[in-house]
C-alpha cells in the first residue's frame, strides 16, 4: 500500500491505496469523480483522458503512485459548480418558449465554451467519448488558438467515437475556438 | 397487408407556440453527459458491493477434461467461484428464446466443450477487481485442444469439425444451423433472356460494434423481497428480464433491470449474456451487490460481431440496363453461437434487393456455425453485406453493357407511379424518393463532370440501398413499443418507455412529440429511465425503430392523454371538448390563446381534486399506447413485407489510392437520404455520419483476423483498425428528400441504419474506377490493395477482379461448380508479421 | 496488473542499486507507456518497479562542447517538440518533429525518449532515428559507465542490450557536422499507430554531391536495421530520380531478401521499404540540394 495525495478538481485527496491503482482508477473510485471513462484500458480508445499539471493525460494508462501530488482536472472541473443537470422549469412564464441554453445559463455561467459548443452542434450521442474529447479539446484550443479542421482531427487521432463519424465534434471545436479567442458572440442559443 | 391504425390524423400542431418536430432543437440529453455527471454502468457503486470477472478460455474449441476451482477460493479477497458442471440441471441453457427457434445453445460457462475463444470457463468474485483477477489466474484449467474450424465454407465440409455437438437443429445439420432461401420468380428465365448475366464471389468481414462503453451490469439480489435488480448496459430492459428470469427460472416480477445511460450498441447490446447471468447468480448466493463490467478484450472475443458471409452473387441484366434477375448462394457465419444469426441472413437479404424490385430472386443460404466469437446484429442487420455484392454487381454488368452506372440505377430504382407499391419480394413501398435521393447525391459528388475528366488513381463510385424501419422478423412474431404518460400534477409530463436510449436521442424526440401534441413546454417534459417496474413492455432500441415504432406509440398516448385533458377543461369550461385547443401550457377555447386553463390546474383537479370531474371520468391524467407495426410474416418463398416503411440512401464515393503504398482515402462523400419526416434534423445528421462511419469501417480497415486455430490476433482497440478523425473526409455533401412514410402516422423512417448500407458497395465501386481492381473481399486494406496493383501490373490486364478473379465464368448450377476461390492472405496487420526471435526472450 | 513494490530513487546510482537488490523481477519505469500496457495484461509482471521520475537529471535536452546533442532518457516526446530552433538546430530538429508526430498528445506527455529505446519495439520511430543518425546511448550501471552504438541496441521485439542492472541515461545525436541532410518517412494505418515501416535517411555533403550516406529501416526487420549496400550506391553526385529507386530497391532487398516473392505479408513490407526509402532520400537530396 502507498499514500498518495492529488488535488482532484481543487479538491485535496489523500489515500492509501494498493500500488496497482491506476490513476484513472484514483480519480473514480478514490475521488469520486466518474466523468472520465474506462473505455479500452489500453490507452487507445481516449475516454480516459485528463489533465495532470496542466498536461492531458490518458488516466489509464498511469499509476497515481506517479503522479502523486500531481494536481488533477477531470472533464467535472470544467465546469465546476455544475452538480446536476437543469431538466425541470415549472414556471407558467416559459410556456411555449424553449431555450434550454438560457436556462442553463442562469445556473451555469461558465460551462466551458467547449460544452455549450457540444451541446450546439450535436457532436455527442451516447456521450461515453464526450469528456476525453472535450479533455483533449480544450489542450489543443488553448495551444492552437486558431485551429484547423484538420488540426483539430489530428489532435483527436487517439479518441475514438462510434456515433458520430466526427463531423460534429471537428464543427463544435471550430466554434468553439471562435468563442475562445473572443471573435464569436456567444450564441443565443440553438 | 394489413391496414394502417385507423387514426392517420395526429393532434395537429398546437395552436400558440412554435411547432417542435422538424426542428434542431439541442439534446436535453446532453448536460450530463458534457459535464461527467451522466452515470454509466461503471460508475454504479452500492454499498458492500464486490466485483466478479470472469476467466475465458485462451483457445477456440477445446474438451473440457476438468476445472478446478479451488485454488481461487485460497486467494485473498475471493469470496465465490463459479464454474460450469456445478450449474448443469440449475439454471436453464437460453439462445434466441423470443424466437420460433429454441435452440438452447447459451449456457454461462462451457461445460463438456469449449466452443470458441473467450468462452467463459469460470468466473470469480472477491473485494476487489485486482483480487477477482488473482483468482482467476489461479483456476486450474484442463483443456484438450480440438481443431478449430474459422472459415465458413470449411465448416460446411463432411469432415470438418463439428462445432455443437449436442444440438440436433430443425432445419440443418452437421454445422449448418439454418437454411434460407427465396424463389421468387424464375431466374432461369431472367438467365436465359438476359443481356448479360455477370457473377462473383464475394467476401465480408466480422466487424465489431465496439460500442466505447463496455458491456457489463451491477446485480443485487435483495433475500428479503427475493427481488433480483439487475442494472446493465443493455439496448433491451425485456429482453434481458425475460430471458434472466427463465434461465434462472424465478418469477419476471422478481426481476427487476434499469438500464443507466449506455454508451452505444449498434446491436452489439441487443440481448442477455452469460456476464449478466453470472453476476446475479453471485449475488444470489452471497446477497451482496456485484458488478461484473467486462474489459475490451473480453468484448472483442465474446461479443457478437457482424456476420460475415461469402456470396455467390449473380445478376442478371437487359440490354436497355433493366435488372432482370438476382441469384445468390450465401454462406452465412453465425459463430459458434446462434445470436439472431438466421433473422440478419433473412432480412438482410430480403431488405437488400431494394431499392430494385427485381422480378426473379433466388436465394439459398445456408447459416453456419465456426469456431469464432458468435455472430450477429450490428448496424445494417445483413445489408450491408448484400449491398456489397449487389451494388458491385450492378457496376458490373453496367460497365460490361457501356451504361452509365449512374444512368442502370435511375433506371432500376423502386419509382412507382402511384403509392403503396407491392414490390416482387413482396416489400409494401408506402412512400420513397429514391430516385430523387440518387440524382441528387450524383450531383453533389459532381458524377458527370468528375468521370468526364478522370484523375489518375482517383475514381467515383455510387450505391443505393434501403433499410427497414424496425422490423417483423421471421421467428419473432412481433414489432411493438409501448409508451406511458403521465400528467404530473404541476403540469409537468413524465414518459415511461422501456426502449433503451444509447445514444438516438429519445428524451429530445419523444419530448418534441409530447410537447408539440399536448400544447406543453419541453423543457416540462421528462423521460424517466428505462425500468421494467415501471416502464411499458417494449422491444428494446435496435432496428432503427425509435423514431417510427417508439415515435408512434408516444404520438398515440400523447392523442390518448390530450383528449383526457380536453375533457376535463370541457367539463370546467362548460362548453364541447371540440371547441378547445391546447397550447402554451394551457387549454383554451379556441381563438383565445392568452385565456384558458393550465394544465397544472387539470392536472391537480384530476388527481386531488376529483369531485370537480366530469361524471365517469377516471381520476388521474395517465395513458399508454402500444403500436405494433402493420408489417407480415415471411411467406414460404421468401417474400414478405418485413417493414412497416423503408428509408432510402443513396451515397456517392470519391477516393484516391495511393500506388505506393497502397492507401485507399476517401477524398470527399456524399449522401442523400430519405428519412421520411424528421422529427430532429441535427439528430438525424449525426445518425447518418456515424452510420457513414461505421459503414467505411467495414469497407477499409475492420476485420476479426483469426489464426487457423481459431485465436483472435486483433482483439484490441491498438490492433482493431476503428476508423479515427483524420480518415473521416469531410461529410457535408450531406441532404435529406423526404418522403414522408404514410403507414406511420407521424411519416417518419428509420434513420439510425440507413447511413451505413451503401457505404463498402460505394467505395468498392469507386475503387475500381481508380484502379481498375473490383475488389471481391474486405476490408480493403493498404496491403491488399497494393498486392492487387501489383497483381495487375504483373498480369498486364486493365481490370483485375481481387483475390478472386473468375471474369470468364459462366455461371453455375449449384454452388459446387463455382471454381475454387483464391482466398486473400490474413491481413496486414502490424502483429501478424512473424518475427525469428521468440518475443519471450524480451520480456 | 500483478502486485508490486513502488521505488523511488532520486539518483541513478540509487536506481541501479535498486535494480540490484531486487533482481531479477525489478523494472524501470520513466513515463510507463509500453510497460504498464503489457502489465495490465499480466504479460509483464515486475515485482518491483524503479521510478526514474524523481532521478536528478535524467529529463532535458543540451548540446554538449562537442556540438552533439545529449537527449536525457526521461525527456518526454512533448519536451522534445516544445525546443525551438537554436536547441534543436539544423538537422537536430528531426527529433523533434518526429517526437511531435507519433501516438497522440497524452501519450506524448508522459512517453520517453528512453522508454522507448528500451522497450524494444521494432515498430517505435524514435530507436529508427537514433539509428538512422548513427547516435550512441549512454549507459549506467554497477559495472560503471559505457557508451553504445544505437545500432544494434535492440535486438529484437521486446529485446534491448541493457543488462537488468543497468540504466539508459541518455541518447546522444552526433554533431551537426556530421550530416548535411537527414529525413524520417512511415507508413502507419490511422495517426495514433505504431508505423508498419519507417525509414531514416542521413546524407553528408561531399564536394560534388553525396560524400556519405546511411540508410535505416525499422518495422521490417524484428529491430531497426542498417542497409549500407543500398546506402552506398547513393554515394556520389546528387542521385536523379532513377538512382533513388534503384537505391530503393536495393535497400528492400537488403533488409528483406527475397521479399518481393515472399508471402503477402513481407511482400508488402518489401514493398514499403521501397517507397519509403525513395521518399525519405528524395526528401534528404532535396534538402542538401537547397543548402
Amino acid at each position: 500500500m502507498q499514500q498518495v495525495t492529488l488535488t482532484v478538481n481543487g479538491r485535496e485527496v489523500t489515500a492509501e491505496i494498493d500500488e496497482r491503482t491506476l490513476l484513472l482508477e484514483f480519480v473514480r473510485e478514490v475521488a469520486g469523480f466518474t466523468g472520465a471513462h474506462n473505455g479500452c484500458l489500453e490507452a487507445r480508445c481516449g475516454c480516459c483522458a485528463i489533465e495532470v499539471d496542466g498536461e492531458i493525460t490518458k488516466s489509464c494508462n498511469v499509476l497515481a503512485v506517479q503522479v502523486d501530488g500531481a494536481e488533477v482536472t477531470t472533464v467535472e472541473g470544467l465546469a465546476p459548480q455544475r452538480l446536476a443537470p437543469v431538466e425541470h422549469v415549472t414556471t407558467q412564464s416559459l410556456a411555449g418558449m424553449y431555450a434550454p441554453l438560457e436556462a442553463v445559463r442562469t445556473r451555469a455561467e461558465d460551462l466551458h465554451p467547449l460544452q455549450e459548443a457540444f451541446h450546439r452542434c450535436h457532436a455527442l450521442q451516447c456521450g461515453f467519448c464526450t469528456p476525453g474529447m472535450l479533455m483533449v479539446l480544450k489542450g489543443h484550443l488553448e495551444e492552437n488558438p486558431e485551429p484547423t479542421r484538420d488540426g483539430v482531427r489530428h489532435a483527436i487521432a487517439g479518441n475514438l467515437c462510434r456515433c458520430t463519424g466526427y463531423q460534429h465534434i471537428v464543427d463544435a471545436a471550430m466554434e468553439a475556438a471562435e468563442v475562445m479567442r473572443g471573435d464569436a458572440p456567444v450564441p443565443a442559443d440553438g | 397487408m394489413t391496414e394502417a391504425p385507423p387514426r392517420t390524423a395526429g393532434p395537429g400542431p398546437a395552436a400558440t407556440g412554435p411547432r417542435l418536430v422538424g426542428t434542431s432543437v439541442p439534446r436535453k440529453e446532453d448536460l450530463a453527459l458534457l459535464t461527467g455527471t451522466a452515470r454509466f454502468i461503471d460508475d454504479i457503486r452500492l454499498p458492500g458491493m464486490v466485483h466478479a470477472t470472469i476467466l475465458r478460455s485462451t483457445v477456440a474449441h477445446a474438451r473440457v477434461r476438468s476445472i478446478d476451482t479451488a485454488p481461487a477460493r485460497a486467494v485473498p479477497g475471493v469470496l465465490d467461484v463459479l464454474a460450469g458442471a456445478e450449474l448443469v440441471g440449475k439454471v436453464k441453457p437460453w439462445g434466441d428464446l423470443m424466437q420460433d427457434l429454441l435452440v438452447g445453445d447459451h449456457f454461462p460457462f462451457a461445460t463438456d466443450k469449449v466452443l470458441y475463444e473467450g468462452q467463459e470457463l469460470a468466473a470469480v468474485v472477491a473485494g476487489t477487481r485486482y483480487q477477482a483477477l488473482d483468482g482467476c489466474e489461479a483456476v486450474a484449467v484442463d483443456l484438450e485442444e480440438l481443431p478449430a474450424v474459422v472459415d465458413p465454407e470449411q465448416a460446411l465440409r463432411p469432415d470438418a469439425p463439428l462445432v455443437q455437438e449436442r444440438i440436433v437443429y430443425e432445419f440443418g445439420e452437421g454445422n449448418v444451423f439454418d437454411r434460407y432461401r427465396v424463389r421468387v420468380g424464375d431466374f432461369a428465365a431472367a438467365e436465359r433472356d438476359a443481356a448479360v448475366v455477370v457473377r462473383q464471389r464475394f467476401t465480408t468481414n466480422k466487424q465489431a460494434g465496439a460500442a466505447l462503453d463496455p458491456h457489463g451490469c451491477v446485480a443485487s439480489h435483495d433475500p428479503f423481497t427475493g427481488v433480483l435488480t439487475l442494472w446493465s448496459s443493455t439496448q433491451s430492459v425485456y429482453m434481458v428480464r425475460d430471458v434472466l428470469a427463465d434461465v434462472l427460472q424465478i418469477p419476471r416480477t422478481k426481476v427487476r433491470v434499469m438500464v443507466p445511460e449506455v454508451g452505444a450498441g449498434f446491436g452489439s447490446k441487443a440481448q442477455m449474456f452469460g456476464h449478466e447471468v453470472i453476476a446475479a447468480l453471485f449475488s444470489m448466493r452471497l446477497g451482496r451487490p456485484v458488478k461484473l463490467v467486462l474489459r475490451r478484450d473480453e468484448i472483442f472475443r465474446a461479443g457478437t460481431t457482424r456476420n460475415s458471409q461469402v456470396r455467390y452473387a449473380e445478376l442478371a441484366m437487359a440490354a436497355d440496363g433493366e435488372i432482370t434477375g438476382y441469384r445468390d448462394y450465401v454462406v452465412h457465419n453465425t459463430g459458434a453461437m446462434s445470436v439472431w444469426g438466421n433473422q440478419v441472413v433473412h432480412i438482410g437479404t430480403n431488405v437488400g434487393m431494394l431499392p430494385y424490385p427485381i422480378p426473379n430472386v433466388h436465394v439459398d443460404s445456408d447459416i453456419v456455425h465456426t469456431t469464432t466469437a458468435p455472430g450477429g446484429p450490428l448496424r445494417g442487420f445483413g445489408i450491408p453485406q448484400t449491398v456489397w455484392a449487389k451494388e458491385q454487381l450492378v457496376d458490373m454488368a453496367a460497365r460490361e453493357l457501356g451504361l452509365d452506372p449512374l444512368a442502370v440505377r435511375e433506371r432500376n430504382v423502386v419509382d412507382p407511379a402511384t403509392f403503396p407499391y407491392r414490390t416482387p419480394m413482396g416489400q409494401v413501398i408506402d412512400s420513397t424518393s429514391i430516385k430523387q435521393c440518387l440524382t441528387a447525391c450524383a450531383e453533389a459528388i459532381d458524377w458527370a463532370a468528375k468521370r468526364a475528366a478522370p484523375v489518375p488513381h482517383e475514381g467515383l463510385g455510387l450505391a443505393v440501398s434501403m433499410k427497414y424501419t424496425s422490423c417483423r422478423h421471421p421467428s419473432l412474431d412481433t414489432d411493438l413499443s409501448a409508451v406511458r404518460l403521465r400528467l404530473e400534477t404541476d403540469g409537468t409530463v413524465t414518459i415511461y418507455s422501456s426502449d433503451v436510449s444509447h445514444g438516438q436521442s429519445h428524451a429530445t424526440m419523444l419530448s418534441q412529440i409530447v410537447a408539440d401534441g399536448l400544447g406543453v413546454g419541453i423543457e416540462k417534459v421528462t423521460l424517466a429511465p428505462p425500468d421494467s417496474m415501471t416502464a411499458p413492455f417494449g422491444l428494446g432500441t435496435y432496428a432503427s425503430r425509435g423514431a417510427a415504432v417508439l415515435g408512434t406509440a408516444c404520438r398515440l398516448a400523447t392523442e390518448r392523454l390530450r383528449d383526457k385533458v380536453l375533457a376535463i377543461a370541457a367539463h370546467v369550461l362548460e362548453v364541447g371538448p371540440g371547441d378547445l385547443d391546447t397550447g402554451n401550457d394551457r387549454v383554451f377555447v379556441k381563438g383565445l390563446p392568452d385565456s384558458g386553463i393550465y394544465l397544472e390546474i387539470l392536472a391537480a383537479t384530476a388527481a386531488y381534486r376529483t369531485h370537480q370531474l366530469p361524471p365517469d371520468f377516471e381520476p388521474t391524467l395517465e395513458t399508454v399506447a402500444t403500436y405494433d407495426t402493420p408489417t407480415e410474416r415471411e411467406a414460404s418463398d421468401g417474400s414478405g413485407n418485413l417493414s412497416v416503411t423503408y428509408s432510402g440512401a443513396a451515397h456517392a464515393a470519391h477516393v484516391r489510392v495511393d500506388p505506393e503504398t497502397g492507401r485507399v482515402t476517401v477524398v470527399d462523400y456524399a449522401m442523400v437520404h430519405d428519412t421520411g419526416t424528421v422529427i430532429n434534423p441535427l439528430v438525424v445528421e449525426g445518425q447518418h455520419q456515424g452510420g457513414f462511419l461505421m459503414g467505411m469501417g467495414m469497407a477499409l480497415s475492420e476485420d476479426y483476423v483469426y489464426d487457423e486455430n481459431g485465436h483472435q490476433l486483433n482483439a484490441s482497440f491498438k490492433d482493431y483498425l476503428a476508423v479515427t478523425a483524420p480518415e473521416v473526409p469531410e461529410l457535408t455533401r450531406m441532404s435529406e428528400i423526404p418522403a414522408p412514410s404514410t403507414t406511420i402516422p407521424g411519416g417518419q423512417k428509420g434513420a439510425g441504419e440507413s447511413g451505413t448500407g451503401p457505404v463498402p458497395a460505394a467505395i468498392g465501386n469507386a475503387v475500381l474506377d481508380a484502379t481498375g481492381i473490383r475488389f471481391t473481399a474486405l476490408p480493403i486494406t493498404p496491403q491488399r490493395m497494393l498486392t492487387a496493383l501489383r497483381e495487375k501490373e504483373r498480369r498486364g490486364v486493365e481490370t483485375l477482379r481481387y483475390p478472386d478473379d473468375m471474369p470468364d465464368f459462366t455461371g453455375p448450377r449449384c454452388p459446387d461448380e463455382w471454381p475454387s476461390p483464391t482466398a486473400a492472405e490474413a491481413d496486414d496487420f502490424d502483429f501478424d508479421f512473424d518475427f525469428d526471435l521468440d518475443p519471450e526472450e524480451g520480456a | 496488473m500483478r502486485a508490486f513494490t513502488w521505488l523511488e530513487p532520486g539518483t541513478t546510482t540509487d536506481a541501479v542499486a535498486l535494480l540490484r537488490e531486487h533482481a531479477p523481477g525489478a523494472r524501470l519505469i520513466a513515463g510507463g507507456q509500453s510497460l504498464l500496457l503489457a502489465m495490465k495484461d499480466r504479460t509483464a509482471g515486475p515485482t518491483h518497479l524503479v521510478s526514474l521520475a524523481g532521478v536528478e537529471g535524467l529529463a532535458g535536452v543540451r548540446t554538449a562542447d562537442d556540438g552533439s546533442l545529449v537527449v536525457g532518457a526521461a525527456t518526454t516526446y512533448t519536451a522534445l517538440t516544445r525546443l525551438d530552433a537554436t536547441a534543436l538546430g539544423g538537422w537536430h530538429g528531426v527529433l523533434g518533429a518526429v517526437a511531435g508526430d507519433l501516438a497522440d498528445r497524452p501519450v506524448r506527455n508522459r512517453g520517453t525518449v528512453g522508454g522507448s529505446l528500451c522497450t524494444g519495439d521494432p515498430r517505435y520511430d524514435v530507436p529508427v532515428l537514433a539509428a538512422g543518425v548513427d547516435a550512441t546511448l549512454r549507459i549506467t550501471g554497477a559495472g560503471g559507465d559505457r557508451e553504445v552504438p544505437a545500432t544494434g541496441f535492440a535486438q529484437g521485439p521486446g529485446l534491448v542490450a541493457l543488462r537488468p542492472d543497468e540504466v539508459l541515461t541518455a541518447l546522444v545525436l552526433p554533431p551537426r557536422p556530421r550530416w548535411d541532410a537527414v529525413a524520417f518517412e512511415k507508413f502507419r494505418h490511422r495517426v495514433f499507430d505504431a508505423a508498419i515501416v519507417s525509414v531514416t535517411c542521413a546524407l553528408r555533403a561531399g564536394a560534388d554531391g553525396v560524400a556519405e550516406a546511411r540508410l535505416t529501416v525499422g518495422g521490417a526487420t524484428p529491430a531497426p536495421t542498417p542497409v549500407p549496400g543500398a546506402a552506398a550506391r547513393l554515394v556520389g553526385p546528387l542521385p536523379d530520380p532513377d538512382a533513388v529507386a534503384a537505391a530503393a530497391d536495393a535497400a528492400a532487398e537488403e533488409v528483406l531478401p527475397g521479399g518481393a516473392t515472399a508471402g503477402e505479408a513481407v511482400r508488402y513490407r518489401h514493398e514499403l521499404v521501397r517507397t519509403l526509402v525513395r521518399r525519405a532520400v528524395t526528401r534528404a537530396a532535396a534538402d542538401l540540394r537547397r543548402s
